[in-house]
């Protein structure tokens, strides 16, 4: 029977907050399941820390196959995972976040729905929430302005888009929907220590829509993720020194034409 | 100054400012904050317009008023209204201003859109000093960064927009986009995880919908940078940046430790093959020139970080990186006699 998406959860160290999260990817699964989408569901452990291993143990029954790997490199576990999977789409969810019980459904009618094949699809808003929110709580509707909690609108690459915006900052989170082949078309880099250079899905972002791959939000779907103390989407990167891979070409300015004496 | 009679005054507040200040004033309770106004009978757009403002008085509501070229427009700045109506006397000559349309719609967009009580409690500088909210986000909150609840405010970045509506406040550009609340799909979705999460609603049960919201394409909010202005003054002075020399602050120019060559090409005129970008100083604070070794290095030749900053911030290291990484120049010649480092 043919796979119509293969979610690949990662983990690595999320500890005791991969509960909540497999969890959230429990509901998923069942609700996709039973709108009926073929799912092979597969986790992959990257250097896990013992508590997030039995964590993830608990919850074995979800996966049809969970893969324990020691690349310390996100991106590369991504392309391990491609290759390992055998759905028409890959999902890639991470072990420390949640999402609305109709990602799956609803990416994949977006996908299907689409007369581009090769679309890279992500949810149209991302939560970041802080759960140290609770010392200013407000019991009204208007959270205290001291709330580090905030929605992100995530954007497509729509006629207005300035793909340059993308050489500045990240502008989605890894939880994406795309075919596996397309995934197989463009890999996601490995991280580059000497050179400074990773973050896997800021790179692989950069990549494709420098590639003319358009990437599209699906309406009224959320993903959550957990603010980290040196906070979200891209800074945890800044914080470990880090800069995208540019794919060639891929910069603020054009660059003049020189001539080969010149180039010399 | 020359003065005028009081009731010769009356007779000659100009059409437009009268119409400006019924917009945008609150006569009665500039009668209720100046005792002495309101004991003479005087009627308070006419004292304000010929004496009150000179005098330094409040006119509630009123951001600014000056006529200028045939325009009249919102303003803060009492002493050019001063210079101003002592210029031209009693001579008004008014024309409609193409901007005051705009300005008035910006102005009837907030009020209807602004969330009052949750800008009070936001700042509690402007609740203890009792000022209506509205007027002082309108008047310094929006360009001290302060967020007025209920709307997105784009300043400074030129290009359209879906969903936003292009108005014009205090001179400028504004791209306005009323907030919208979260779709109650997403706050259901939000509510079902909490089951799973409670932290989803650490900020409070009832919050969800009205949380803050950023456009990931806002950068003014993630990084403080306004891109597109930025991108719009590196173009106008250079197609390509296969050089970028970065100085914290124009005149350091003059110390810059770097090949004779760089230092000319910063002084020849343009087009160059070379950007000079200031991280720690605005534009309008740097000299108008700087001697170096090779040449005298125009004000205009640099492209000044911090003005297409949201906030007086100096940008950290991070963000620079990031914009040198975006530019991906051959060379970077950097410069910092703070922390005596050159690279």
């Amino acid at each position: 029977m043919s796979v119509d998406i293969s979610v690949v959860l990662n983990l690595h160290a999320e500890g005791e907050l991969a509960h909540p999260s497999l969890l959230s990817f429990e509901r998923i699964v069942e609700r996709t399941r039973a709108e009926g989408v073929t799912l092979e569901v597969v986790g992959v452990l990257d250097d896990p820390d013992p508590i997030t291993r039995d964590v993830v143990q608990q919850y074995a029954d979800l996966f049809d196959a969970i893969h324990l790997v020691a690349l310390r490199d996100l991106g590369l576990v991504r392309n391990a995972m491609v290759e390992a999977v055998t759905g028409e789409y890959v999902a890639f969810l991470d072990g420390d976040d949640l999402w609305c019980e109709d990602w799956l459904t609803a990416s994949l009618r977006s996908a299907r729905a689409e007369p581009q094949a090769g679309t890279v699809w992500h949810p149209q808003f991302v939560l970041f929430f802080d759960p140290a929110d609770v010392a200013v709580q407000s019991s009204g509707s208007t959270p205290s302005s001291l709330a580090a909690t905030y929605v992100l609108e995530q954007v497509s690459t729509d006629p207005a888009f300035d793909r340059r915006a993308l050489l500045i900052d990240n502008l989605w989170t890894s939880n994406v929907l795309a075919p596996r082949e397309l995934h197989r078309t463009f890999p996601y880099p490995s991280l580059d220590r000497e050179r400074g250079l990773g973050i896997e899905d800021w790179s692989w972002n950069l990549t494709t829509v420098w590639a003319g791959v358009p990437h599209r939000t699906v309406p009224d779907t959320v993903h959550m993720i957990r603010m980290k103390p040196e906070g979200s989407l891209g800074r945890s990167n800044i914080a470990r020194g880090l800069l995208p891979h540019r794919p060639q070409g891929a910069r603020l300015l054009p660059r003049l034409d020189r001539g080969p004496r010149e180039q010399s | 100054m020359k003065r005028c009679r009081r009731g010769a005054a009356r007779l000659r507040i100009p059409h437009h400012a009268r119409r400006l200040l019924s917009l945008h004033a609150d006569g009665d309770r500039y009668l209720s904050e100046n005792l002495d106004v309101s004991a003479s009978g005087s009627d308070p757009f006419v004292h304000w317009w010929r004496t009150g403002a000179e005098e330094g008085r409040r006119m509630p509501g009123v951001v600014r008023v000056e006529c200028r070229g045939g325009m009249i427009r919102a303003s803060s700045v009492r002493n050019r209204w001063r210079a101003l109506l002592g210029r031209d006397g009693r001579r008004w000559r008014l024309e409609p201003d193409p901007d005051f349309a705009l300005e008035a719609a910006f102005v009837r967009l907030v009020h209807r859109h602004a969330d009052r009580r949750a800008y009070l409690a936001a700042n509690l500088d402007v609740r203890a000093a009792d000022i209506e909210p509205v007027e002082h986000w309108l008047t310094s909150g929006m360009l001290q960064g302060r967020r007025m609840p209920g709307l997105d405010v784009v300043l400074r970045r030129p290009e359209e927009r879906e969903g936003w509506v292009r108005l014009r406040w205090l001179g400028q550009d504004v791209l306005v986009r009323p907030h919208e609340p979260l779709p109650e799909t997403i706050e259901r979705a939000v509510r079902v995880q909490a089951q799973f999460e409670p932290g989803l609603l650490a900020a409070g049960p009832g919050t969800v919908g009205s949380l803050r919201r950023v456009d990931a394409l806002d950068l003014w909010d993630r990084d403080g940078l306004d891109l597109a202005g930025f991108l719009a003054a590196i173009e106008s002075l250079t197609r390509s940046a296969s050089v970028v020399v970065v100085v914290p602050e124009l005149a350091e120019l003059a110390s810059l430790d770097a090949h004779d060559d760089v230092l000319a090409e910063l002084a020849a005129p343009a087009p160059r093959d070379l950007l000079l970008l200031v991280t720690r100083q605005l534009r309008r604070d740097a000299p108008r020139e700087v001697r170096t070794p090779a040449g005298v290095v125009p004000r205009a030749a640099a492209i000044y970080l911090l003005d297409h900053r949201r906030s007086a911030e100096h940008p950290d290291d991070a963000l620079l990186a990031r914009i040198l990484h975006a530019l991906d120049p051959d060379a970077v010649h950097g410069f910092d006699p703070r922390s005596a480092s050159s690279s």
